[in-house]
């Protein structure tokens, strides 16, 4: 009885998560740590809200995502700023302007939203172009040789800088859709510090998928599904306490961090950053 | 442009006061303008010091510590908790306090454990646990240590008070704490040998390892001793007279970690640069609050003029190196 609606949620939820970690899985494989998801969604689930939300909300959230990334991009790559610290950076101040430009003039209370459905459709778009991607030769070659040795990349004529310009673009997109969707398919409207982690827990999936799209996958779906819980418990009127529900998903992260033991699969440039 | 990138809190500190008593001078007035005013801006810094010493510690062997706010708490609901348990024995304060650093440590171990045996990075698992000790916290002090004579969700009342430097102010001993630990801290850095191995755990490991300093287990220790700290300043935020002495549910948040790291990441190479990036960034909060009562604007202005210094900060100050 409970399944359904477990389900239904356990896919709200995860899909936005899903979409963030596979693009932050493209930039972590050209070599550049992905920190700035949990800024990225966030920006994008306050345009989507702000845009009105629908399809136009979903466009515009798309839109802020690759403007953080390409932000991003801007400052590891061009001012050689760390990767790790930048990203941080990008995180903390999404997160005080759209609090800040909350409290100046609140959000709408309820903006056009989408279906699970039309979430899924867009998912599934989405794994689809990244699976054909990776599937190609030509462009997994160039994406994993950056991420492994930028240097004998140059060497056999990638450029490296197009590569990782284009990646950044890529997380940009697919992290975009991610947030918007996180109002669009929920509750309608934007409130602070709304993605609450999620962000984080995308990487978690990456660094416990070991750069895997198909573990990435399932590692954010898991994920989603330990914190749908909360959802269903409260529904069903479960007599669980609201906060130990919410903790699984992170206790789930750490877990995961704790047991990945083979560094192997780290892509090398990354091993390098920070 | 060594002696600007050295000098960066000083002069966004003189930039912004500047400003401020040239085009909002009524702000100024009520930010600065009184000896009340100076002991709020202090009682503001004071677990400022010791969490943006314990960032800069970390950073100098090349790890950043990001999880200051969940320690924070983690500090304040320990002794919160060992403080009413053990209520009736003399020893309850200082097992209190001990438990705070015990926890403190413990969470940097796992922190720096995961980085460097399992490749982790610190700010993933880090993020991670802040999330993790919010909700952790939370619980505790609303249901299992929840006071039930009271409707508010907090812990019960301590019944003993940490010391305070005068009776109008909420000025505590973590000034004294973040005083002492600042110049001991400045002295192992230069004074010592071992602080000059440890300095160089920043940029490469071949150094130390010649001294016969193992790498991984220094960062280890420095993040377990750094993460305690932390811990300890927010027992003694908990432990002290003043809007405290019980954890309230919604401690997290105070913004005390965050604010911590921007002060740590702002103080670069020079430890002693810690004092003006505190004032600095406690001003900036304390700012915040002066503007939202003379003006509309809301508090979360002060956090966005920080993570915007953060970012200016970190495009100055941390480039990485180019390869040899």
């Amino acid at each position: 009885m409970t399944l359904i609606p477990w389900l239904t949620a356990t896919t709200n939820l995860g899909l936005p998560v899903m979409l963030a970690a596979m693009g932050g899985l493209v930039c972590e494989k050209s070599g550049t740590a992905a920190l700035f998801l949990e800024g990225t969604m966030l920006s994008a689930s306050f345009v989507a809200v702000r845009a009105g939300g629908g399809v136009t909300g979903l466009v515009c959230g798309l839109a802020a995502g690759v403007l953080i990334t390409g932000t991003h991009y801007l400052l590891v790559h061009r001012a050689k700023v760390k990767d790790v610290i930048a990203g941080v950076g990008l995180n903390m101040l999404a997160l005080s302007a759209t609090s800040f430009y909350e409290r100046i003039s609140p959000s709408a209370e309820s903006v056009q939203t989408l279906s699970t459905q039309t979430g899924a459709l867009i998912a599934a778009t989405c794994i689809a172009a990244l699976v054909t991607g990776f599937k190609s030769t030509n462009i997994r070659v160039q994406l994993e040789m950056t991420g492994e040795s930028a240097l004998q990349a140059q060497i056999f004529g990638i450029n490296t800088s197009r590569v990782r310009l284009i990646s950044h673009l890529v997380a940009g997109c697919l992290a975009g859709l991610g947030g918007a969707l996180l109002p669009l398919m929920g509750i309608g409207t934007f409130v602070e510090n709304m993605t609450n982690g999620r962000g984080y827990l995308a990487l978690a999936a990456i660094v416990f998928g070991r750069w895997d799209l198909g573990m990435v996958i399932a590692a954010s779906l898991g994920f989603a599904a330990l914190d749908a819980l909360q959802l269903v418990a409260a529904a069903q009127g479960i007599k669980v306490d609201a906060d130990v529900l919410a903790m699984l998903p992170y206790v789930a992260g750490l877990v995961a961090l704790i047991v990945r033991t083979k560094r192997y699969t780290t892509p090398a440039e990354l091993s390098k950053a920070g | 442009m060594r002696h600007i990138k050295a000098s960066l809190p000083v002069c966004f500190m003189l930039i912004a006061l500047s400003v401020l008593y040239l085009f909002q001078p009524d702000v100024f007035a009520i930010a600065f303008g009184s000896p009340m005013a100076f002991l709020r801006l202090l009682t503001l810094a004071s677990p400022l010091l010791i969490t943006g010493l314990a960032v800069h510690a970390c950073l100098t062997t090349g790890r950043i510590l990001i999880a200051g706010e969940g320690i924070y708490a983690a500090g304040g609901i320990a002794v919160a908790i060992v403080g009413t348990t053990f209520a009736d024995t003399p020893l309850g304060l200082w097992a209190g306090l001990a438990m705070a650093f015990l926890i403190g440590a413990l969470i940097g171990i796992l922190i720096s454990w995961l980085r460097e045996s399992n490749g982790v990075h610190e700010v993933i698992s880090g993020l991670l646990l802040n999330y993790l000790l919010h909700l952790l916290t939370r619980y505790l002090a609303s249901s299992p240590f929840r006071d039930p004579t009271s409707d508010a969700p907090h812990t019960r009342e301590l019944p003993w008070t940490l010391p305070l430097f005068s009776s109008t102010s909420d000025l505590n001993i973590g000034l004294i704490l973040g005083g002492i630990m600042l110049i001991a801290y400045v002295y192992l850095l230069n004074k010592t040998l071992l602080g000059r191995f440890i300095r160089s755990l920043a940029t490469t490991d071949g150094v130390a390892l010649t001294a016969g300093l193992p790498p991984k287990r220094t960062r280890m220790i420095v993040m377990a001793l750094a993460s305690g700290f932390i811990g300890l300043a927010g027992a003694i935020m908990i432990g002290s007279a003043g809007p405290f002495r019980r954890f309230p549910a919604d401690f997290y948040g105070s913004g005390v970690g965050f604010d911590g790291l921007i002060v740590g990441l702002l103080s670069g190479s020079n430890a002693w640069m810690l004092v003006p990036s505190t004032l600095l960034i406690a001003g900036l909060s304390h700012l915040s609050d002066a503007l939202s009562l003379a003006t509309a604007l809301p508090r979360q202005v002060g956090s966005l003029i920080g993570a915007s210094l953060f970012l200016i900060t970190t495009i100055v100050r941390y480039r990485k190196q180019p390869r040899s």
